[in-house]
């Protein structure tokens, strides 16, 4: 939504508060009011219906054309951002609930769809209270009944991929693992028990300025650990984090937005953080002593019109990335790369810049214009991120956490949670190779365990070639397939069709007919086009 | 076409030569050997006489070796993080001067190189191996190998980023905006549409050094592990999934992201039947790797498993190999002792490579790269770490390398100062550029042009081109 529509929504007491005020304690801010989005319609509920477990138990499943659901008059762009007025049907649907989500549960992308595209993005901005829905984790990994992510390895990545699979806030989870790929925080560098804490502040505070995330951030004791701040003090620099404070959290690399010399007073400007230590609590007490903190006069962006120059603190430093001229165009330009593709044009860039700015240097109302962009809708796909691509077959199949296999599985296909690859996070262009493919067929095999088609559920009946491709596409929720990937599945199903072979190879008719639902399945959850949406 | 049909014999069709089936018995009886079939296969059956119209014998025999898949291979190790280059090779020795700067620069780090005499090094008696550095300097000291040392090694102007000064090294060029790496181009230009395993990564992401614009390539984390298994289906059904698969990802979409999943689709595919091969083929290591737990040595036994594995005598068509070697060099603090460890497992781990490939008889094919982003800043920081630094260190090992330095060590003096080492901002001047070394590499050993490869490196000899250690 953007601003002006906000506003005209709205009573128009006070003012909008500034940058300024929003940087103001709440109890110290004059009398304005912060612009959020409106409370908006939640996602509609979709009980997740229980898949067909045999194959002939697929119910005939319409898939609505996209004139079906024509879209609602969207809102005006005053601040000429675009908006996509194509048709938002089930693909569309799809489409947007995997960029912005986990992929549909069954039916919540009919659903959707019937509400239209502008309701359809306020529902994923404003989930409602946040419930877990689904099946809770159940195994013998757990630790008294529950995952223990402070504790044990693979159970923060289990953790995640948990919310991911059953969070009614499916956006807010996605920016959980969005801004995990930001920072990027390892358990490799920091103590495991910090990282729910680090993992439950982006969860909380993505919503709020970047400029409050950024402050929090840099003083959460995991980030503290992770780059060596608490190592950074007077007389004694270590720039780990001022470098990647500018570089990887707030300006980026190789465009000229800050020298070497600024990252060397940029760490003497953020030192005085410490820790204790003990074989018992690891690293703790976490905290700022001033007594560490170098007090000498520093200057930041020297010989810029934005230069800093003073006893600046390690709020300051933080401050003046926010304050750079080139933050918003990394902001946006970051964001936007995580939901779409290819580049905006300049002019979407420059708008997007000027929606940050104007909007208390949120992510909301970004992800808001750039989920209604038709870049998003109409442009072209994108490759699911490993933990998106898993998740989305658990929610497909109203599966819950069975196994901690997961956390191995999803290492091989290129993204082990709390282990990001290094301090950039994950190269997210480069999901694919023949290592990851082959993961990700593993990943497929392992959705497909629990409930795999047997002989015994096809006794004494038969099942027509085109049923079982039905049946199989119905298994996963009915995804969009395109027409080069129904017909290799049409083939499949008539091709191995024949009594000789059923008879030499299989032995049964029904052991046959498993087989062959089996081996669909797998062909729809592997086909290269179900890796992208 | 099936891609089960795919075989190391497409090289040799590749090549114009006639398809050699997989399991085709050499001719028994006619005492000619497989090379010399091959040799009448080209039409060479007159080989001494014909080779030296061909150009002479080299390159017939190199003819062959191509068509056999015996393609002269590099193996780049990446030292992930940044080494610090002034412990790998330590400036301790015979010059004093060294000494005291370093002592200034590091009083607590200096200490942990130990001022053993046997470590000196013997092409700059200036400086000392490490003693976790042991494996290089017993590859250094064997009589076979070669090692070629560049002590600091980097560009001008250098970048203190991770990921640009790595991106640097990975497209070969101070381009931010690079796509392919310089590996890649090579591939694009030597290599073939249908091969993925021309350029290998030996771990779960693509190293960015491999990629190309036109041909496949693949990464793989463990040979043994690499299958496509179906749950619950077998016989015809998983045969008909499978062929449609390939079918599917041999056709192009016109969407980028859905094309690049049905091209690697594709190239997955073909690498299953060459890591069957591999798997069910090669012998295990018979040498002794260290033994610790590392991902590294894994990937080191793999690969010279891979480059042992004959297919009907021909050899998997491997260009270029990329590894990661064991842990992370990023020591902004407490470096020791995990540098230390990581170095040890790390420098054993080739020597005990090299002597697996000898064991195999593999060694003559390949050479090896060595290198990292960067070296790290020659005065620690506050926390027993150091930040990160300009020049670093490179190796170049193999049967056919030129033991001897690539530039030298600039020493530590101040900027400013005669003879000046450290650069105004304190950190390492580089005396080799590594678009250099690459270009030795391309020409020397992969027998290519760098020009068109190496931006920059068209000009050559002299005039602004890279300098060109002489590396073979």
């Amino acid at each position: 939504m953007t601003p002006a529509k906000t506003r005209s929504r709205r009573k128009k007491k006070l003012p909008v508060c500034t940058k300024k005020d929003l940087r103001t304690k709440k109890s110290k801010r004059r009398k304005c009011r912060v612009v959020k989005p409106k409370p908006k319609p939640t996602v509609p509920a979709v009980p997740p219906k229980p898949s067909p477990t045999g194959p002939v138990a697929a119910p005939p499943v319409t898939t609505p054309t996209p004139d079906a659901f024509p879209t609602a008059p969207a809102a005006e762009p005053t601040d000429g951002l675009r908006i996509y007025r194509g048709p938002f049907g089930v693909e569309q649907a799809q489409r947007m609930l995997f960029r912005a989500g986990f992929g549909p549960r069954p039916g919540q992308a009919e659903a959707l769809a019937a509400m239209g595209l502008r309701s359809a993005v306020d529902a994923l901005l404003s989930p409602g209270p946040v419930r877990l829905d689904g099946p809770p984790p159940t195994g013998p990994f757990l630790v008294g009944g529950a995952l223990a992510p402070g504790d044990r390895y693979g159970h923060l990545h289990l953790d995640l991929l948990d919310r991911q699979v059953r969070s009614t806030d499916q956006l807010g989870e996605r920016m959980v693992l969005v801004l995990h790929d930001w920072f990027a925080v390892s358990e490799s560098a920091t103590d495991r028990r910090l990282m729910p804490v680090h993992l439950e502040l982006l969860r909380r505070a993505w919503r709020g300025s970047f400029r409050d995330l950024l402050l929090a951030v840099t003083q959460d004791p995991a980030m503290l650990q992770f780059l060596d701040s608490t190592s950074n003090r007077q007389g004694a620099p270590n720039e780990n984090y001022a470098r990647e404070l500018m570089e990887l959290y707030g300006l980026g690399a190789d465009r000229g937005a800050y020298t070497e010399d600024d990252v060397r007073e940029m760490a003497r400007a953020l030192t005085g953080f410490r820790n204790d230590y003990s074989d018992q609590l690891g690293p703790h007490n976490f905290r700022y002593d001033p007594s560490r903190h170098d007090p000498g006069v520093k200057t930041i962006f020297a010989g810029t019109p934005h230069e800093r120059t003073g006893r600046l603190s390690w709020q300051d430093a933080v401050h003046a990335v926010v304050d750079h001229p080139l933050h918003a165009s990394f902001v946006v330009l970051k964001t936007w790369s995580y939901f779409i593709p290819t580049q905006p044009t300049p002019e979407t860039q420059r708008q997007l810049e000027a929606l940050y700015r104007s909007g208390g240097e949120r992510l909301e109302p970004l992800l808001e214009a750039i989920l209604l962009h038709p870049d998003l809708h109409a442009g072209p796909a994108m490759v699911k991120p490993p933990v998106v691509f898993a998740a989305g077959m658990l929610r497909a199949l109203g599966q819950g956490i069975t196994t901690d296999a997961w956390v191995g599985l999803l290492a091989s296909a290129g993204q082990h949670l709390g282990f990001p690859p290094n301090v950039a996070g994950w190269n997210d262009r480069a999901w694919l190779n023949t290592s990851t493919h082959s993961a990700r067929w593993a990943i497929v095999a392992e959705a497909l365990r629990s409930r795999l088609a047997t002989a015994a559920a096809y006794r004494g009946q038969t099942e027509a070639p085109s049923d079982a491709v039905e049946a199989a596409l119905s298994f996963w929720g009915r995804p969009a397939v395109s027409v080069d990937h129904a017909a290799a599945l049409r083939r499949v199903s008539q091709e191995t069709w024949s009594p000789r072979a059923v008879g030499d190879t299989y032995g049964s008719l029904e052991n046959f007919l498993a087989h062959r639902q089996n081996a669909l399945r797998q062909l729809v959850g592997a086909a290269p086009d179900f890796q992208v949406s | 076409m099936h891609c089960q049909d795919y075989a190391r014999s497409h090289a040799l069709a590749g090549a114009g030569l006639p398809m050699i089936e997989p399991g085709m018995p050499d001719p028994a009886g006619t005492g000619l050997t497989r090379r010399s079939v091959m040799l009448r296969s080209l039409g060479l059956g007159m080989a001494v006489y014909g080779a030296s119209a061909l150009g002479g014998v080299d390159q017939v025999e190199a003819a062959i070796n191509d068509a056999l898949g015996e393609h002269k291979v590099l193996v780049s190790v990446f030292v992930d993080g940044g080494w610090d280059a002034l412990s790998v090779l330590a400036p301790f020795g015979n010059d004093h001067r060294h000494e005291a700067r370093l002592a200034e620069l590091r009083p607590g780090l200096a200490a942990s190189v130990a001022r053993d005499g046997a470590n000196v090094f013997a092409a700059d008696p200036s400086l000392s191996w490490h003693p976790a550095a042991a494996g290089l300097r017993d590859l250094w000291n064997d009589p076979v190998l070669g090692v070629a040392v560049a002590p600091a090694i980097g560009y001008s102007s250098p970048n203190y980023s991770h990921f640009t000064s790595r991106h640097f090294w990975e497209v070969g060029a101070l381009e931010v905006s690079g796509t392919t790496g310089w590996m890649g181009r090579y591939l694009d230009r030597v290599g073939r549409a249908d091969v993925p395993i021309q350029g290998v990564t030996m771990g779960g992401s693509l190293s960015p050094s491999l990629a190309t614009s036109n041909v496949p390539v693949a990464a793989v984390y463990d040979i043994d592990a690499y299958r496509y298994d179906y749950r619950g289906a077998s016989g015809r059904v998983a045969a008909a999934a499978t062929a449609e698969l390939r079918a599917l990802a041999a056709k192009a979409s016109g969407d980028t992201q859905r094309d690049q999943a049905r091209l690697v689709t594709g190239a997955s595919f073909r690498l299953v039947d060459d890591m069957s091969a591999a798997a069910t083929t090669a012998p295990t290591s018979v040498t002794s790797y260290p033994a610790d737990s590392s991902h590294f040595i894994d990937s080191l036994k793999d690969t010279a498993r891979l480059l042992g594995t004959r297919v009907s005598g021909a050899a998997l068509p491997i260009r270029c190999v990329a590894l990661r070697a064991h842990g992370g060099y990023d020591t902004h603090s407490a470096q020791e002792p995990a540098f230390s460890t990581n170095l040890r497992i790390t420098t054993q781990g080739i020597k005990a490579f090299w002597a697996d490939l000898t064991a195999r008889g593999q060694q003559d094919r390949v050479a090896m790269l060595v290198w990292s982003e960067f070296g790290r800043r020659p005065a620690e920081n506050g926390s027993a770490g150091c930040d990160h630094g300009a020049a670093g260190s490179a190796f170049v090992i193999g049967p056919s390398v030129r033991q001897g330095l690539i530039g030298e060590f600039p020493g530590l003096v101040t900027h400013g100062a005669a003879g000046a080492g450290l650069m105004r901002d304190g950190n390492l001047r580089a005396t080799s550029d590594f678009r250099g070394l690459y270009a030795a590499l391309l020409e020397q050993w992969l027998g290519t042009d760098a020009d068109g490869i190496v931006p920059g490196a068209g000009n050559r000899p002299g005039a602004g081109a890279f300098i060109r250690p002489r590396l073979f």
